[in-house]
């Protein structure tokens, strides 16, 4: 493959064939490496041929191989002449991150850290068939695919800061009359749980401040403890995901056809399927920011259970699963396009619209989680975003191997109570879980974050260690 | 006729094979039984499932789309089937009915949640016996 190292950390891949736009993938030496192990550079390739796609199709330091798009893939489309692809999106419709703060210490909470991880485990709907840790019906549902934290807030389960500090607010221009009657049955007893997979709930401590106006300005300190909620639109969401591309599928099968990854199935914006998906899938993040505000009521009630006066503000709640529109700059005019994010945060720098008026002057936070058991970082959207990436940054530490190999590698046992040793409690469903998931079985998140930094996308700001894992 | 679980970086695949298609997917049941984490040879409650789809691949994301919800909306676990018939029409519809074997879902049991089927690396192949092969996203 044809591969030009543009400067350290940025490499082009030179429109040729049907690409209509080059790629760049942005990657230190050693993670280029470990991408070229997988079909994650051949997946950003095909990005670049999408019709209407502008400038250049991109893929994060922490991309690797996924359904038609990579994970860590960004591409813009324009939003009249464009696409908008299911699989650009992903599955779980706004997959997101979301970070409280409490004012606690890790000394404040020593010697209380089993209870608390008990009481989170045992509230916390996590894994299939639990149910939600807020009881809703199907009106609810579709209330809340309207107005998402809106609506939480309406039935007391969110503060006015928790709207305010929610990306879009909790609420995108979403139809709840779009979205499958089949989604909305799975949606009813979802909203306040975790799933499954790589979806978690971790206490954390704040190790190190990189950037102490910045840290001061989202509230973090050294030594603070905080909690870091990983999860999505759960059933919901993949339904509407599924459901729509079977319907991109029937109505378009030339397109269907000519595609050699089929999940990189699409509509033409501006037809009429490509507009009821695109509101259907706000729809379904509406959903998701709703069920992580849930997951927030069951955190807070848990917390407040051994420590009677903690408050847990939100930080910030980003999502890393998204199709949006945004103006950005192209070749010097400014253009409206719906920017598809898989497995890719925003990572907006101060003066843009889109960063919450409490964040302005210092930029959006970036909330990027580690694999069980290493770091997790905080960063702030930083000004090469825009040119670079149309406000993007990476979403994770990015898998390196597969489940049933880290199962061959891996005794989940071992690997509890090796994190035991460090101080780190982990409640899971099985081993088996725990093996999946071990720290080795992902790439350094150290190393994704500092070309994130080095690029000037996304910067360091703080960085935190797990002391409890609820894995999902 | 028989399953297996494959090597998926991110996600769950399996094969699963059989004299007849409609082995081949019965066996399919019962590889996701085993990822989700529930006996593929057990299973307490019935339930029938019916999908209609375009064409081979379509009706096997459609199927397993299918239990995957099932799951999700009767808090059950898919074990295996009971009775699969499949009619395939040339230029036509392409049908499973199914009776499937689940079991409730109770507190102390621990599961995996399936996300979705999906088109990856999806296989139909017949090389002495049917060979089924796809990717679920967990």
């Amino acid at each position: 493959m044809d591969l030009e190292k543009v400067s350290e950390n940025i490499y082009k891949i030179p429109k040729q064939g049907e690409m209509k736009v080059p790629a760049k993938v942005y990657a230190s030496e050693e993670i280029l490496e470990e991408m070229k192990e997988d079909s994650a550079l051949e997946q950003v390739k095909n990005m670049a041929k999408l019709p209407g796609i502008e400038k250049h199709a991109i893929m994060m330091p922490d991309g690797h191989q996924g359904y038609g798009f990579p994970i860590g893939g960004v591409a813009a489309f324009d939003n009249k002449t464009g696409i908008i692809s299911p699989g650009g999106i992903g599955f779980d419709i706004n997959c997101g991150i979301r970070v409280l703060k409490t004012n606690l210490t890790s000394a404040e909470i020593k010697g209380k850290e089993e209870q608390l991880a008990n009481i989170l485990s045992q509230k916390i709907p996590h894994g299939l068939g639990k149910g939600g840790y807020i009881n809703t019906n199907k009106e609810d549902i579709k209330q809340i695919l309207e107005k998402g934290v809106e609506w939480m807030h309406e039935n007391n389960h969110a503060t006015k800061n928790d709207i305010e500090c929610c990306e879009e607010n909790g609420k995108l221009p979403g139809k709840p009359g779009k979205v499958p009657e089949k989604a909305i049955k799975r949606g009813v007893n979802q909203v306040g749980s975790l799933g499954s997979g790589n979806h978690f709930l971790e206490i954390q401590r704040v190790t190190d401040v990189f950037n102490k106006e910045k840290a001061e300005a989202y509230g973090l300190e050294e030594d603070q403890i905080i909690v870091m909620i990983h999860s999505g639109s759960r059933g919901l969401g993949h339904q509407v995901c599924t459901h729509y591309l079977r319907e991109f599928e029937e109505e378009y099968p030339e397109i269907f056809e000519s595609l050699e990854e089929k999940n990189l199935m699409y509509a033409p914006l501006g037809d009429q399927l490509a507009e009821d998906y695109r509101e259907a899938m706000y729809a379904a993040a509406n959903y998701a920011w709703a069920n992580r505000q849930g997951l927030t009521e069951a955190v807070r009630d848990c917390f407040h259970r051994i420590f009677d006066e903690t408050e847990l503000e939100l930080l910030y709640d980003v999502c890393h699963n998204i199709a949006k529109e945004e103006k950005h700059d192209v070749d010097g005019e400014e253009k409206e396009l719906l920017v598809h994010r898989k497995g890719a945060t925003r990572a907006m720098p101060a003066g843009r619209p889109e960063v919450p008026e409490v964040y302005k002057d210092v930029g959006q936070p970036v909330l990027i989680p580690g694999s069980m058991g290493t770091h997790s970082h905080i960063l702030s959207g930083g000004q090469k975003s825009l040119d670079l990436s149309f406000g993007s940054t990476a979403h994770g530490a990015g898998r390196l191997k597969s489940r049933t190999q880290a199962k061959q590698d891996y005794w989940g046992e071992d690997v509890q109570k090796e994190l035991e040793r460090e101080g780190i409690i982990i409640k899971a469903n099985s081993g088996s879980t725990i093996a999946e998931e071990a720290p080795g079985v992902y790439k350094d998140i150290d190393q994704v974050i500092e070309v994130s930094d080095k690029l000037g996308i996304g910067q360091k700001v703080a960085r935190m260690k797990p002391i409890i894992n609820i894995k999902g | 006729m028989s399953y297996k679980i494959l090597d998926h970086t991110a996600d769950a695949k399996f094969r699963a094979t059989g004299e007849t298609k409609e082995e081949a997917l019965s066996e399919a049941v019962k590889a996701v039984a085993e990822i989700v984490g529930s006996d593929p040879e057990a299973g307490t409650v019935r339930r029938q499932i019916e999908v209609e789809s375009e064409n081979t691949e379509s009706l096997i994301f459609d199927f397993l789309g299918e239990l995957i919800f099932l799951q999700d909306l009767e808090d059950v676990a898919v074990c295996q089937t009971e009775k699969l018939e499949l009619k395939e029409e040339i230029d036509g519809p392409h049908r499973i009915k199914a009776t499937v074997w689940t079991q409730p879902i109770t507190p102390g049991m621990n599961l995996l949640d399936i996300k979705a089927p999906t088109y990856n690396e999806m296989l139909v192949d017949y090389e002495n016996e049917w060979i089924i092969e796809a990717v679920l996203d967990i």
